[in-house]
């Protein structure tokens, strides 16, 4: 009942949320210097044309009924229509964001595969070269940024080993596990950077409690004790440390898709704002503002489900 | 007992100190945290003096071209090679730290000064205004840094100047959560309640009296700051947003070089190591500033 409570308490948060932003990307995007009729004709507009667009657009209304229209668009889940594609934005993101979702999963399942062995080993070896080696790559990662990290794996991998191909999206699951390696891989090494550093501290935590001492004066050892004892109880902490990586992660993606010409929303929003693409713009970044708030919803459930000490305020 | 906030996201440090749990005999301790800095420390020299000192150490002018040059291998006359149009790689390189280290910079120490003064009043204050600003950092957050940038440079145009503003909106939010944090623990403290019983003005109690206690705080926070906005300025280079050509910027020097990877890789490879050297700097006086404040 009290996680129920809880819940609809964070989804009434999350409305309110995505309507601040909405406004205040309604407000920003008055507030550019030309009008939309300017931006689409660009230089070799006449005035009568730029009039004449701005009044099929609607721009020529006063502001407030223009907010209500905008407004009364988006609670049918109208985000407008792309100047660029000449169709509705929903439709351009009904395409365009699985692909974006799909490099997102990848990613973080990436990161799990990697995160908790490299931690469990450092953990465990505390203070030996291979903890030392472990707790050095965070320093070097933080620095890479994602699109030369990508850069560099399409050298290596696609150019001179010819293993993956060299951008763009194969068909098929194993067309899309194959083509999405490298994008996912990407954002792994910087994200696991991040995780590994904090696992091992929790890892190392759980190891002085009582209940390990308990499970160890059982005679529970090796692989036993951590994935049954200690694993469990210290992949928590982290997880609420994912909930606030999650929104670097749809950044790093978005910037990942245009190095490996991958079709998603990263891509289409880099191409929208060369050419002024408002209404896309701002779709795109509400759509995106919308997913981390409901990935952070669900991890936040998850903590507490996995986590019954967690009390839910 | 941990316990779920609504949405607060907690800034994290970006790398955690390592104290307390790993119970190192403290002289090791001190000794492997000043090595940490002095390489530190002597990493951002290097990129300071080629900021400061371009005009004297670059071989050559970025942007002079020379095409019958173009695309030229490394050597002793251009040790980087040659660009698409003949510019010589290393003193664009060089150049190009007056650019990306010179903007981020500003962006940087532009939003740990509205973020600190924000924190303090915010968590000062308390009341409709804490509310009201707590909620604007959760909808500044809850965007992705990068579609916000986009939005905000399609309003403010392009340029250098536009750049560090956008970049100020985007990464105060961080500082001020900091501050806001510990003001809040300050607040109910005696110093500042006979500060306050003494008649001085908030303006007055603000800098003098918790300032000074929760600004190492947001200098702290800095060097790891820096390196994101570094990393956001060349990546938005990179998409040939931002800074225009033909200014030498790292961002944009990789992505002039990746039509060449096979033939001159080192186009692309050359820049992308000066980003990563920075962010190993940075990080590594980061690190050391946080191991630090951990012992304290």
């Amino acid at each position: 009942m009290a996680r129920l409570r809880y819940v609809g308490k964070r989804l009434l948060y999350v409305v309110l949320t995505l309507w601040g932003v909405s406004l205040l990307l309604f407000l920003l995007m008055h507030a550019l210097p030309s009008s939309p009729g300017q931006l689409m004709l660009g230089e070799g507009g006449t005035p009568d044309q730029v009039v004449a667009i701005n009044h099929a657009l609607g721009y020529d209304r006063p502001i407030v009924a223009q907010y209500l229209s905008y407004m009364g668009g988006l609670l049918h889940g109208d985000l407008g229509t792309s100047y660029l594609f000449q169709r509705p934005v929903s439709d351009e993101l009904r395409i365009a964001l699985p692909v974006t979702l799909k490099l997102a999963v990848y990613a973080l399942v990436l990161d799990v595969v990697v995160t908790i062995p490299l931690a469990t080993i450092a953990a465990m070896r505390k203070n030996k070269p291979v903890d030392h080696a472990i707790r050095a790559i965070p320093l070097v990662g933080i620095g890479m940024p994602p699109f030369w990290t990508g850069t560099i794996l399409l050298v290596i991998f696609a150019v001179a080993f010819k293993l993956f191909p060299a951008g763009g999206l194969e068909p098929g699951v194993g067309g899309n596990l194959r083509s999405l390696f490298l994008p996912a891989l990407t954002q792994t090494i910087v994200a696991s950077a991040i995780l590994t550093r904090s696992l091992r501290q929790s890892i190392l935590e759980v190891l002085q409690s009582d209940y390990i001492l308990t499970a160890r004066a059982k005679g529970v050892r090796g692989l036993r004790l951590v994935v049954g004892h200690v694993l469990p109880n210290a992949v928590v902490p982290t997880l609420s440390l994912l909930s606030v990586l999650f929104a670097g992660l749809i950044g790093g993606v978005l910037i990942t898709e245009s190095v490996f010409a991958l079709p998603g929303i990263g891509s289409m929003v880099v191409q929208a704002f060369q050419v002024y693409d408002i209404p896309l713009v701002s779709g795109i970044t509400l759509v995106t503002a919308a997913l981390i708030l409901v990935m952070n919803l669900l991890l936040d459930v998850m903590y507490t489900v996995l986590d019954p000490r967690v009390v839910l305020k | 007992m941990t316990s779920v906030t609504d949405g607060e996201l907690q800034p994290q440090p970006l790398a955690a100190g390592d104290g307390g749990i790993d119970a190192a005999p403290d002289g090791a301790i001190r000794r492997r945290r000043s090595a940490k800095l002095i390489v530190g420390l002597g990493i951002l020299c290097v990129y300071v003096i080629m900021a400061v000192l371009a005009p004297v150490v670059a071989p050559y002018n970025p942007l002079a071209q020379q095409i019958p040059d173009a695309l030229a291998h490394p050597s002793l006359h251009h040790l980087l090679g040659t660009d698409q149009l003949g510019r010589d790689v290393l003193s664009r390189i060089i150049y190009g730290a007056r650019v990306d280290l010179v903007a981020a910079t500003a962006a940087s120490v532009g939003a740990c000064m509205v973020g600190t003064l924000i924190g303090l009043l915010t968590g000062y204050a308390g009341g409709w205004l804490d509310v009201a600003l707590t909620r604007v950092m959760d909808m500044v957050q809850t965007i992705p840094s990068f579609t916000l940038l986009l939005v905000l440079l399609l309003v403010l145009g392009p340029g250098a100047r536009s750049l560090v503003i956008a970049l100020i909106v985007t990464h105060w939010v961080v500082y001020a959560r900091l501050i806001r944090g510990s003001v809040l623990t300050l607040r109910s403290q005696d110093f500042i309640s006979a500060a306050w019983l003494a008649g001085l003005r908030v303006p007055r109690i603000l800098l003098r009296h918790l300032l000074p206690n929760v600004g190492r705080q947001a200098v702290t926070y800095l060097a790891s700051d820096i390196i994101l906005a570094v990393t956001a300025i060349a990546s938005l280079g990179y998409l040939g947003i931002g800074i225009q050509p033909p200014t030498a910027e790292w961002g944009s020097m990789i992505n002039d070089g990746q039509d060449f990877l096979s033939s001159n890789w080192w186009l692309s490879v050359a820049p992308g190591v000066v980003v990563v050297l920075l962010g190993l700097g940075l990080a590594l006086v980061s690190d050391s500033f946080n191991e630090r404040k951990d012992r304290l």
